[in-house]
């Protein structure tokens, strides 16, 4: 199985591009072009490798944005040309260390080469019978099934914390008779009576995020890594929600989390025993396919599916920058540029858009501002450039 | 019998002829408990009906002998038949209540054709069993099939389909392999069912039908016809047209006075009776079969149909707030927007489906839904401007079509 060279070339277009990253970061930074098609080239049938790549350009993409969070910190917020320039600065880090990977990997052509040929083999899988709907249904399925290969993202590990969280809700008879109170309310009225909800639990938060509460010896029973007495903030499925709280310097997530937990048990439910199920479902496949396909198509299926499932994981990777990334950036970088725009003009503001500089604000600025957005930056992204500043 | 076992059985008819058996072989006062177990090696299949006499035992091994007349058995082919198809040799253990004998007749299929003679069967009578003890075994080895894991599965949904009726009414508890079969339930929309009885000369006909959402596979529609409450055929076409799509009819048809085939697997078509039938309610669903009209495509993310009500969420929209969108989506809408966000995904889980403007086969939504198991078309290009909140359609998520409803 090859692949076809031209598909190892920057695309002209992406499917899922609302934001149109691609009307202008190929123009703003053509370097990304070289860099891309390099690693394509290079990885595009290597799945370990793409793996250390994108573990490598997500700890650059870390490490540059902490350092442009850092100044803008301690820099001048009022002042537009320093708005402006970590603004153009966050677009750089995002070109080179996210929307190659995020976009340009995982939702372009190299990625539906390995989709359309698990299809492929997946036709070749699956006998031919006289009823053709039932040959066809069973091929639909085995494709369902490899697309969603059995890696648990982010979506489902946060349903998965779920049932860890019930566990613990369940078997706490504290928290056992809250439980009973609240699952009903829920059930019920949703978030029509929010407020009534979040009074029942507030005990629970209260000890979720109370580091010297140690009275938990159930933890050990739902989570044996943890050792006894251990306090409950140390429960890995409510890390996420809790520096939520810390960054959001409010309870709310927590409260948030508690109730969908709750909203979506039974669901959260079957989804753990399909995910259980799909590991064992993906090792049937591969039989079927170890006895359907020949040597040569067999190593083509193994790495359809290794690689599909790869630009599936370094999704998640590179959306762990998102909770720092985006406050600073859309929410407070973008906020301030439009108000500062807006005190002159009437500025059109799109919702959640990491280029607005170039879709809106840029038609509202200075000059000089002007050109420095619509300039093009030949050169390539480098760490140091960060670092050293 | 070899020949006659190959007679166009499948594996789950054989199996349900042997129920059948042990459904007519009820006793008066006590709920039929069938147990089949399913091994490498054998097939067994056990009741608590009333037993056989040495004499019924002695006759059961002949070909077309049959005192059943008027019951589910009356053909007289379902044991033999059954038993041969599924492997070479069985065993029939039974008792009667109220006796302290068990009968015992072996059928090895290789010995019989050496030296085979019905009427010289040997019979084994055991004493000393215990009088309160009723019912028969049927053990089946040297099996001609095999059973793979899809297989057993597979029975298992067909036994919930065949003996829903009976399971559903508490007239029989069926373990198969040591669980509970369950009835299988159509899911009928809005769960409106519409009772009909139709009256033609000798034949009468009655039963109930209600709108299902095409599956997967689009012949499973129709009727599950009846006979003296067996079930003989399943999604029988009868007075429907052919190829309906989206919005099937199903339900259950009960018939009396319509002559059946020999082997109990479906109505007699050429015969007065049944065209008489057919054309009745030929005539009363004409107006009730409607394909929906189709006002989108895209691109059939994740598979499945629903049916729901609209709820548009725009992301790009600068007078929209989002929030307040994503709260007013309840269990069961389906989310209409231009591209779904992490931010969104507590109204996906609420989502019954999912249609977007934008995107292909690895967008956001498509992985969400796929995740969550619910359906999704996306790259529309444009339902956000097509679709109204509170809209009701259908998405049809194997198709990438989405229908008024």
């Amino acid at each position: 199985m090859k692949i076809d060279p031209i598909l190892l070339k920057f695309p002209k277009s992406l499917p899922n591009d609302e934001q149109q990253f691609m009307t202008y970061y190929p123009y703003k930074f053509p370097r990304v072009i070289d860099f891309f098609e390099a690693k394509a080239l290079a990885l595009h049938d290597n799945p370990e490798e793409y793996m250390e790549f994108v573990h490598s350009e997500f700890d650059e993409l870390d490490r540059a944005v902490s350092s442009v969070i850092d100044k803008y910190q301690a820099g001048d917020q009022t002042d537009l040309n320093f708005l402006v320039k970590t603004d153009q600065q966050f677009n750089k880090i995002f070109c080179f260390k996210f929307w190659v990977i995020n976009y340009v990997f995982a939702d372009g052509p190299i990625h539906e080469f390995y989709v359309d040929q698990l299809k492929s083999f997946a036709r070749k899988m699956v006998d031919a019978t006289d009823d053709v709907e039932s040959y066809e249904q069973q091929i639909i399925r085995l494709q369902r099934d490899l697309l969603q290969t059995d890696y648990a993202d982010i979506y489902l590990v946060q349903a998965l914390h779920g049932n860890t969280v019930m566990k613990f809700l369940e078997n706490d008879p504290f928290s056992k008779s809250i439980l009973d109170t609240v699952a009903p309310l829920i059930d019920e009225h949703g978030e029509s009576d929010a407020d009534k909800i979040n009074e029942i639990w507030k005990p629970i938060v209260e000890r979720m995020t109370n580091p010297d509460d140690h009275h938990y010896d159930e933890l050990s029973v739902i989570d044996p890594n943890l050792p006894k007495s251990a306090p409950l903030i140390e429960l890995p499925p409510l890390v996420l929600p809790l520096n939520q709280v810390k960054m959001r310097k409010t309870d709310f997530p927590l409260y948030s989390f508690l109730n969908h937990t709750v909203e979506f048990r039974d669901e959260n439910q079957q989804l753990e025993e399909r995910y259980e199920d799909m590991k064992q479902t993906i090792a049937q496949i591969f039989d079927i396919a170890k006895s359907k396909l020949s040597e040569e198509e067999y190593r083509g299926f193994e790495l359809s599916y290794e690689m599909s499932k790869c630009f599936s994981m370094s999704k998640d990777i590179m959306g762990n920058i998102d909770h720092r990334l985006l406050p600073v950036w859309e929410r407070d970088v973008h906020e301030k540029v439009h108000s500062i725009l807006s005190e002159n003009s009437a500025v059109r503001y799109p919702s959640v858009n990491h280029a607005s500089m170039f879709s809106s604000f840029v038609w509202y600025l200075p000059e000089d501002l002007k050109a420095e957005v619509m300039s093009v930056d030949e050169s390539d992204f480098n760490i140091k450039d960060y670092e050293n500043e | 019998m070899t020949k006659i076992s190959q007679t166009g059985y499948s594996i789950q008819e054989a199996l349900s002829e042997l129920i059948d058996n042990s459904i007519d072989a009820r006793r008066e006062g006590h709920k039929p408990v069938v147990k089949v177990d399913i091994s490498e090696d054998s097939v067994v299949i056990a009741d608590n009906g009333i037993g056989m006499s040495e004499e019924q035992t002695s006759n059961s091994i002949r070909l077309g002998f049959s005192n059943k007349k008027g019951q589910l058995g009356e053909f007289g082919l379902g044991m033999k038949t059954s038993t041969s198809f599924l492997g070479q040799a069985f065993t029939l253990i039974t008792t009667q209540e109220n006796s302290d004998e068990q009968y015992i007749l072996q059928y090895d299929e290789d010995e019989w054709m050496k030296h085979g003679d019905w009427y010289k069967f040997p019979l084994v009578v055991e004493r000393g069993v215990e009088s309160s003890k009723s019912g028969t075994i049927i053990l089946v080895s040297r099996l001609k099939v095999d059973f793979s894991q899809k297989m057993l599965e597979s029975i298992q949904e067909e036994f919930g389909l065949r003996f829903g009726p009976f399971i559903q009414n508490g007239e029989l508890d069926l373990i198969f392999n040591g669980k509970p079969c369950e009835a299988n339930k159509p899911n009928i929309l809005d769960d409106e069912r519409h009772e009909f009885e139709f009256k033609i000369d000798k034949v009468h006909a009655h039963g109930w039908w209600g709108y299902q959402l095409s599956g997967l596979n689009k012949s499973y529609y129709g009727f599950h016809t009846f006979r003296r409450g067996r079930l003989v055929t399943v999604f029988d076409k009868i007075g429907l047209t052919p190829n309906q799509d989206i919005k099937q009819i199903v339900g259950e048809l009960h018939i009396d006075g319509i002559p059946i085939t020999h082997d109990k697997k479906g109505f007699i078509k050429e015969s007065d009776e049944y065209k008489a039938l057919e054309n009745e309610m030929r005539q009363y669903f004409k107006p009730y079969e409607r394909k929906p009209k189709r006002i989108l495509s895209g691109y059939a993310a994740s598979a499945g149909r629903v049916r729901g009500t609209v709820k548009v969420i725009r992301t790009l929209s600068q007078h929209t707030d989002i929030q307040k969108s994503l709260e007013n989506v309840k269990r069961g809408d389906i989310v209409v927007t231009e591209m779904t966000r992490p931010q969104y995904l507590l109204a996906i889980r609420r989502a019954a489906g999912i249609i977007t403007d934008l995107g292909g086969n690895l967008c956001h939504a498509a992985i969400v839904s796929r995740e969550f198991n619910i359906p999704c078309v996306v790259g529309t290009q444009n339902a956000t401007s097509i679709l109204e909140d509170g809209k009701k359609v259908i998405l049809d998520g194997n198709e990438g079509y989405i229908y008024e409803d």
